[in-house]
């Protein structure tokens, strides 16, 4: 293995752990597709920002994604407390509005410029040891750092915020009185999402980001009993799914993000079948 | 001259534009085990979740023990119906009864070793002990209610409220639950259960507030299941009342 | 691959030849089955093709759409275009693009798997519909993803026509592609108007249905199966990634305005192809891609439903609250 190799290994596992972290949540609140809107709704952010400023990778990118995910949370959030829809409905029509208005207005005003749809939409974490910036005198792969600063702050967020989430995600009722700010929380959890959905967007492109944060939390609920080891678990995934999935990759010469991904779904499925006490072969054989 | 555990005035709620409550003015004494009672669709539940804030858009005055709810949190508790809990969440019997500390450590105090006491005094009076490592998921109904009394007494709250406790619960577990209930009053506290069992208030309970779209009567359980009342109360559609 | 992407974006760029059926070429398609039809429009030809195209589209979409959304499974179309996507992968390495009908059906296949594994997900009582909807929507788009890339790097020249499933594209749409939606809806029509009933049970009463002795799943599969119909036909005009919108937004709009089901399949049909008609227009007309005007132009009929619908809007019904408030008082 070269080191660029255990570079982008290093970065799909950091992103693997943060997405599994916020995703375990979400998964456990029902919001499990929010991700999947978030990193699509983020476009036109990505797209105003490069038009304002000619830039395309500066924290204003990361900023004004951010409040385009934020936007589509609320706006959905919005359409569904109006009580005339449904969530998932909701959901499934804010989120394709702002990926038009992203893809429109890179063909009305960028499509000469170098916004990179193809990037956009599948990633590129297999060049992502090349693009260096210099921290504190080394040069560092950009995307190791982002990842990793977002990485560092999802920890503290939920370490910071563990019984705020765990017991508005559990019983919403008993947060709010027990004086612990549970809607509070859960809007932090909302803009912290759509924060780290856009790091994953730069990483690993918008259609992959769902993967990173539903997949191993979903394998980790199968394992475990206990939110504290569900989450660890689920990071523990990832790691798996990045070190098996960029092996595959390699020897197949194909999509680093994709068979990351794919070896995710082949863990889950390995796992709803054979996991000890929630396993389907687990109950198949408890009912005989 | 004591407060009464819970004072509404004026009070009117609704759900997605349409009223559930309009004009409720009642008193819940303390120190006693006091019903809501009413038949569906009456109000009972979202009378005391709108008085507990839990309820966007409520109108009139709530007063918790004389006092508004931000002033009283950590002396009320609050179980709620068991359908209102997130089932397949990944939590264990222990850590759902050390949920009740949390109003006293908040967001990163840790438990203390009192605290640890408390949790495993809390859980042999309702007799869950052995069941602490199970997951909430593998419970039985009963089960699962005796562990968010638990809870709610390891809150060491003055006033406890439950939401349909004893549906969905084997007959054992809700005498067990009902005996716990009122050795807490004796002791003091006062307790408020919506309820939709009238025998068993009969039988009980202390208090009774009759609910319909409104309160229709409130005092002692025989004063307030008069067929005259019961009769305007159920007799009539639900919203008629007002 | 980039720029074939981009360049699918821009309607009358060059498009890979391998997708379309028919080359390019105006005068040997003037013949075509709706010749007339396309000619009676005050439409240049093209214009023509493309905004028929995107009706009928539309109009099935429309149609269909209530059958996610009314029972709560809005993002299960999102997750069966994003399905779409491997199907036409592997068709296309078993049969090389030569036959587009292939790719459609490769599509329709793994949609329908799709559906019907987050259907059996949800049924093992493990996963919450929405992490069976994220799962599955994760496996076959890394799974298509995977196989596409595998694709690409074989050397295959004419290859990256796939991704306009992705994006979607009209500029390449010709008559037999209108054939085949105009077919499609026409089964739509005859199948909707034959279960209406127990459509209409099983939407508003899933237990009712079970009680009448019709097995649940015989209801699922043909719903999922109209669906995969639906995203199938949307996928290349709008793309796997906007498929959801179509699918949702007329059924939003359509549902501010009536209650009964007997109306709303109908006029979210209605909605669907006018939104697919104009959208086309005037995408056409401002050289935009089709994709994104006409899911535009649907959200905002639906947002505009939302908050000025007469009696179901959210101005109403704050008005109407307000009186009853009133009138309590």
């Amino acid at each position: 293995m070269t080191p660029d190799d255990v570079m982008i290994i290093v970065i799909a596992g950091l992103l693997s752990t943060s997405c599994a972290l916020l995703g375990g949540l979400l998964v456990l609140r029902g919001q499990a597709l929010l991700p999947d809107a978030v990193s699509h709704a983020v476009l036109p952010g990505i797209v105003l920002i490069f038009l304002l400023t000619g830039e395309r990778a500066s924290l204003w990118t990361v900023a004004g994604a951010t409040a385009f995910g934020v936007l589509c949370v609320l706006g959905s959030d919005w359409l569904r407390r109006s009580g005339v829809i449904e969530s998932d409905a909701a959901l499934a029509l804010v989120f394709p509005a702002l990926f038009s208005l992203g893809i429109l207005g890179i063909s009305r005003f960028a499509s000469g410029a170098h916004i990179d749809l193809d990037s956009a939409i599948y990633g590129d974490l297999t060049f992502a040891p090349l693009r260096t910036m210099s921290l504190f005198g080394a040069d560092l792969p950009r995307s190791l750092v982002i990842t990793g600063v977002a990485t560092v702050a999802v920890v503290l967020l939920v370490v910071v915020l563990w019984r705020p989430l765990q017991a508005a995600t559990f019983d919403p009722a008993f947060a709010e009185l027990a004086g612990l700010r549970g809607r509070l929380t859960g809007q932090v959890l909302l803009v912290a999402v759509a924060g780290l959905a856009v790091v994953a967007f730069d990483s690993v492109g918008a259609i992959l980001v769902i993967t990173f944060f539903v997949v191993p939390a979903s394998t980790a609920r199968l394992l475990t009993v206990r939110l504290g080891s569900m989450l660890v678990v689920a990071a523990g995934c990832g790691w798996i799914a990045s070190v098996a999935g960029h092996g595959v990759a390699v020897s197949l010469d194909t999509s680093i993000p994709g068979t990351i991904g794919l070896t995710s779904g082949v863990l889950f499925a390995l796992t709803l079948v054979l996991a000890p006490r929630r396993g389907l072969l687990a109950r198949w054989r408890a009912r005989t | 001259m004591t407060e009464p555990a819970l004072r509404l005035q004026g009070m009117s709620a609704s759900y997605g534009g349409r009223p559930v409550l309009t004009g409720v003015d009642v008193e819940i004494p303390a120190g006693v085990l006091s019903a809501v009672v009413g038949p569906n669709g009456a109000g009972k539940s979202t009378m005391v979740k709108a008085a507990l804030g839990l309820v966007p858009s409520v109108r009139g005055t709530v007063r918790w023990l004389g006092q508004p709810l931000r002033r009283v949190r950590k002396r009320v508790a609050y179980v709620p119906q068991s359908d209102a809990v997130a089932k397949d969440f990944p939590i264990t019997a222990v850590q759902v009864v050390e949920m009740g500390r949390y109003p006293h450590r908040g967001w990163l105090r840790r438990l203390t070793p009192g605290d640890d006491e408390l949790v495993a005094d809390v859980m042999a009076q309702v007799g869950v002990t052995d069941l602490a490592d199970r997951p909430i998921d593998e419970l039985s109904g009963g089960q699962r209610q005796r562990v968010f009394l638990a809870r709610a007494l390891a809150q060491r709250a003055e006033l406890i409220v439950l939401d349909e406790p004893f549906t969905a619960v084997d007959a054992r577990t809700e005498a067990t639950l009902l005996e716990i209930l009122t050795g807490l009053c004796r002791d003091g506290a006062s307790v408020i259960a919506v309820h939709h069992d009238l025998r068993d208030v009969l039988d009980h309970f202390d208090h009774a507030v009759l609910m319909a779209g409104t309160v229709v009567a409130a005092g002692t359980p025989a004063d307030v299941l008069t067929p005259d009342s019961l009769e305007r109360a159920y007799g009539m559609a639900p919203l008629a009342a007002r | 691959m980039s720029a074939v992407v981009a360049g699918s974006l821009q309607p009358g760029a060059l498009q890979p030849a391998s997708l379309q059926p028919g080359a390019l070429q105006p005068g040997s398609l003037q013949a075509g089955p709706l010749g007339g039809l396309l000619d009676a429009l005050p439409l240049s030809y093209p214009d023509a093709v493309v905004v028929v195209g995107t009706a009928v589209v539309g109009f099935v979409a429309g149609l269909l759409g209530p059958l996610a959304v009314l029972r709560q499974r809005s993002m299960f179309g999102d997750a069966m275009s994003h399905g779409t996507l491997a199907g036409v992968a592997v068709a296309f390495l078993l049969t090389g693009a030569k036959v587009p009908e292939l790719l459609l059906l490769g599509a329709a296949v793994s949609a329908t798997l799709a559906a019907f594994a987050m259907i059996a997900l949800e049924r093992t009582g493990r996963l919450r519909s929405d992490a069976a909807i994220g799962v599955v929507l994760s496996v076959s788009l890394t799974l298509g993803i995977v196989l596409l890339t595998g694709i690409s790097d074989s050397g295959n020249a004419q290859q990256s026509g796939l991704d306009e499933y992705l994006l979607g594209q009209t500029a390449g749409m010709v008559e037999r592609d209108i054939v085949v939606a105009l077919a499609g809806a026409g089964v739509a029509v005859v199948v909707i108007l034959l279960g209406f009933r127990l459509l209409r049970s099983a939407t508003f009463d899933p237990g009712f249905t079970a009680v009448a002795g019709v097995r649940t799943w015989v209801v699922d599969a043909a719903s999922t199966g109209l669906l995969a119909l639906a995203v199938v036909l949307g996928v290349r005009t709008v793309g796997a990634i906007l498929m959801v919108a179509l699918l949702v937004a007329p059924v939003v709009t359509a549902r501010q305005l009536t209650t009964r089901l007997a109306a709303l399949l109908p006029l979210s049909a209605v909605v669907g192809a006018a939104c697919g008609a104009v959208g086309g227009l005037v995408s056409g007309r401002a050289e935009l891609p089709a994709g994104p005007v006409i899911v535009l132009l649907a959200t905002a009929l639906a947002v505009l439903a939302v908050v000025l619908a007469p009696r179901r809007g959210v101005i109403a019904r704050a008005r109407a609250g307000r009186l009853r408030e009133g009138a309590a008082r």
